[in-house]
């Protein structure tokens, strides 16, 4: 009952990382009042690939073709008397650099046939035939606009940003190489709750979750930000419209304990993560904090709920907060419970040209970065009215911590015999230090860096 | 691996087989004195590997360098035992481990690992006098691959990898020869053969641990070696051989040159 009394003890609340409220979305929406622009133009995005799921995997080469180069000198009936010799069977020929696609016989490999040809002094070059496939970007009608997930210094059309710097991304094209998760990894989003009926959301949600603000089943958002969080981590993804999300296959468990003014009480977050790691989250999104408690006992209180999370093998990632310098907030130390070291990663943000943010918050306690300026995701239907899609550009911590909390989802899918410990440690020591200039190695600003979905997923070659 | 007990059956007839005097005809005349010969063997072995079924993105093979002193024993004409101790030097490519934390793929570039090798052979003759004749021939290498080391790249703390290679090969089948020329005796020498062995790459990064030991098998189990004897002087003989395996989209190889001296 300690946790009740400190619903009417602790006035300062949860200061609610409304990084969109502070920056983004409120911004976003007044420019759009403004200009009177409207994002309507991408509805007419058409699919590159008809809608079919990509094929992430298969053979590298055509199993009994090899593309043979002669000599320029060579005339055709010379190079056909040849191919013959080898037992080949002409399929195509590429005249401007005299380039022969033959077939093979049966009973021979490709590697052994091309091996055999380029010993012949008549041939410059003998290769199989290699499957030439896009990389694994989805079909979301939005995702160019996605820069956090695959920047190529593209304007990603936040009104008035200027454009990115190639690769400042999390490589999340790469990591989806190797996974694009498991739909049993359920990521909580313990936040203001979400719009189940968001055409990129309704069919990534478990259940109607849980809302400790008003106590009871129902998890609607009424406030946008929740929607605005999960749509990061896991947005429905490859469904030709919209945005994609980090975790593509995987759940959304949506936890309310923040009110429709962005405020909550501590008593439902301890309540809310407690509830979550009892129902089947695998992970946690907390894009929500508040300042340094009032006792050092509140913090043991939070610290023993992270606890309670980390026990149950659930990967618990929180925003460091957007009290930073930039801010001219005195304070810009890491927001509980991202604070609470040991049981949670805390994440700041970067930008689009992997850069941290002047406004988010630093201490010891970061343990990574992930975009979090003009981030784009979805809000709820009801959030700009009809004339509108209802999606946004956002900035803050909150922005950074699904991507991370995405990442998390995908590893525990793609590895669920890790630890906990081992899960942050992977994310944590595959980031890439983007500040090394300033500050090489890990550091109070950005942790050990800007997230990594290649190395973190994707096998690394490892050479002499 | 359901194959050891075949393959140890089939290693035990081939030694009590030995054991037994000539029973299907006269041994193959020997080629120099009974008693100890010693000499060199060098051997070259490309093999694709069988993971299990497991999924990968490049067929995974194995290519070996070996080296060995050997020692052979002729108990009798026709009967001859050899040890053989060296040094072996194998790459692998295509093997993705992921398991580990960091999944890690080793591949050609990822450089050679030695090993110990240790290896034992037995040849029987079991039909002779004409100009053909019949061996038996058995035989088993092992490779005790040595911990290699390499630094994991890319993250933003140390890490390493430790990989170690066990792999071995047992082969029993029939030498078919043909003695009808002077100092050169052709083979043929099709055969039961069978590799095995693991992989096993141990990963730290800071407090961050893992180990997975991978099973690796060759794909073909039959292997025709094509050769020859040649009796270079009275002491001094010579043997090459090629040997194909045939396999499902392809055919392995491996080659063998080996000179021994009689004392």
């Amino acid at each position: 009952m300690t946790i009740l009394k400190r619903k009417s003890l602790v006035i300062t609340a949860l200061l609610l990382v409304l990084f969109a409220s502070a920056y983004g979305l409120q911004r976003v929406r007044e420019e759009r009042t403004r200009k009177r622009e409207t994002p309507r133009d991408h509805q007419e995005i058409r699919s590159l690939n008809g809608g079919l799921p990509l094929r992430l995997e298969g053979p590298r080469f055509a199993p009994d073709q090899v593309l043979v180069r002669f000599k320029p000198s060579l005339g055709t009936q010379l190079i056909e008397d040849t191919l013959a010799l080898y037992g080949t069977e002409t399929i195509k020929r590429i005249p401007q650099l005299n380039i022969y696609q033959v077939r093979i016989p049966a009973g021979i490999s490709v590697e052994e046939m091309a091996y055999a040809l380029s010993r012949n002094p008549d041939v410059q070059s003998a290769s199989p035939n290699y499957i030439v496939r896009i990389t694994v970007t989805p079909n979301d009608t939005l995702f160019r606009y996605q820069y956090a997930l695959n920047n190529t210094g593209q304007d990603f059309g936040a009104p008035g940003s200027p454009t990115g710097k190639a690769k400042a991304d999390i490589r999340a094209t790469a990591g989806w190489e190797e996974t694009t998760g498991d739909a049993a990894t359920i990521i909580a989003v313990i936040d203001t709750g979400v719009d189940f009926g968001h055409p990129d959301l309704k069919n990534k949600i478990v259940s109607g979750g849980r809302d400790f603000v008003n106590d009871d089943w129902d998890a609607t958002d009424d406030n946008g930000h929740g929607t605005f969080v999960a749509g990061i981590a896991a947005a429905d993804t490859n469904n030709d419209e919209g945005i994609a999300g980090v975790a593509w296959n995987c759940k959304i468990l949506p936890v309310k304990v923040i009110a429709a003014d962005g405020l909550g009480y501590y008593d439902d977050l301890i309540a809310g993560i407690i509830w979550a790691a009892d129902n089947g989250a695998q992970v946690i999104n907390l894009s929500l904090g508040f300042l340094e408690p009032l006792l050092d006992e509140d913090i043991k209180v939070m610290r023993d709920t992270l606890r309670y999370a980390y026990e149950k093998e659930v990967v618990v990632v929180a925003a460091a907060g957007n009290y930073g310098p930039g801010t001219g907030i005195s304070n810009p130390a890491v927001q509980y419970p991202a604070a609470s070291d040991a049981y949670c990663l805390a994440v700041a943000a970067t930008d689009y040209n992997d850069t941290r943010t002047s406004w988010s918050c630093f201490g010891p306690e970061v343990d990574v970065a992930a975009p979090g300026d003009s981030v784009l995701s979805i809000v709820p239907t009801w959030y700009w009215g009809p004339d509108y899609l209802p999606y946004a550009f956002g900035d803050g911590t909150s922005a950074s911590t699904p991507h991370v909390a995405g990442l998390a989802a995908l590893l525990k899918g793609l590895k669920p015999w890790l630890s906990v410990d081992d899960i942050m440690n992977v994310i944590r020591y595959s980031a890439d230090d983007v500040n090394s200039g300033e500050h090489s190695g890990r550091d109070d600003y950005i942790g050990y860096g800007r997230i990594n979905m290649e190395k973190a997923l994707v096998p690394i070659k490892i050479s002499k | 691996m359901k194959y050891r007990p075949i393959l140890g059956c089939a290693l035990i007839s081939v030694v009590l087989f030995a054991a037994t005097p000539p029973a299907f005809g006269q041994a193959r005349p020997s080629s120099g004195s009974s008693g100890f010969r010693a000499g060199l063997s060098f051997g070259y072995l490309s093999r694709t590997l069988d993971l299990n079924e497991e999924v990968q993105d490049v067929i995974p093979k194995m290519t070996s360098l070996l080296a060995s002193l050997v020692l052979e024993y002729e108990f009798r004409p026709g009967f001859s035992l050899s040890a053989h101790v060296g040094y072996s030097s194998s790459t692998f490519d295509g093997l993705t481990f992921r398991r580990l934390p960091y999944s890690l793929e080793i591949d050609t570039d990822s450089g050679s690992m030695g090993g110990i090798l240790l290896g034992a052979e037995v040849e029987k003759s079991v039909l002779g006098g004409a100009a053909f004749g019949v061996d038996i021939r058995g035989q088993f290498f092992a490779s005790l691959g040595l911990n290699k080391e390499w630094k994991i790249p890319g993250l933003a703390v140390e890490g390493s990898a430790k990989g170690k290679p066990i792999w071995m090969k047992a082969s029993v089948g029939p030498v078919l020869t043909y003695q009808g020329w002077e100092g050169i005796t052709p083979f043929l020498y099709p055969r039961f053969d069978y590799l095995w062995g693991n992989f096993e790459l141990g990963q730290t990064v800071q407090d961050l641990k893992g180990n997975e030991k991978k099973d690796i098998k060759g794909k073909s189990q039959f292997c025709l070696g094509l050769g020859a004897d040649f009796e270079l002087s009275a002491s001094l003989r010579f043997r090459g051989e090629a040997g194909l395996y045939p396999r499902r989209g392809g055919i392995d190889y491996s080659f063998t040159i080996q000179t021994l001296l009689a004392f």
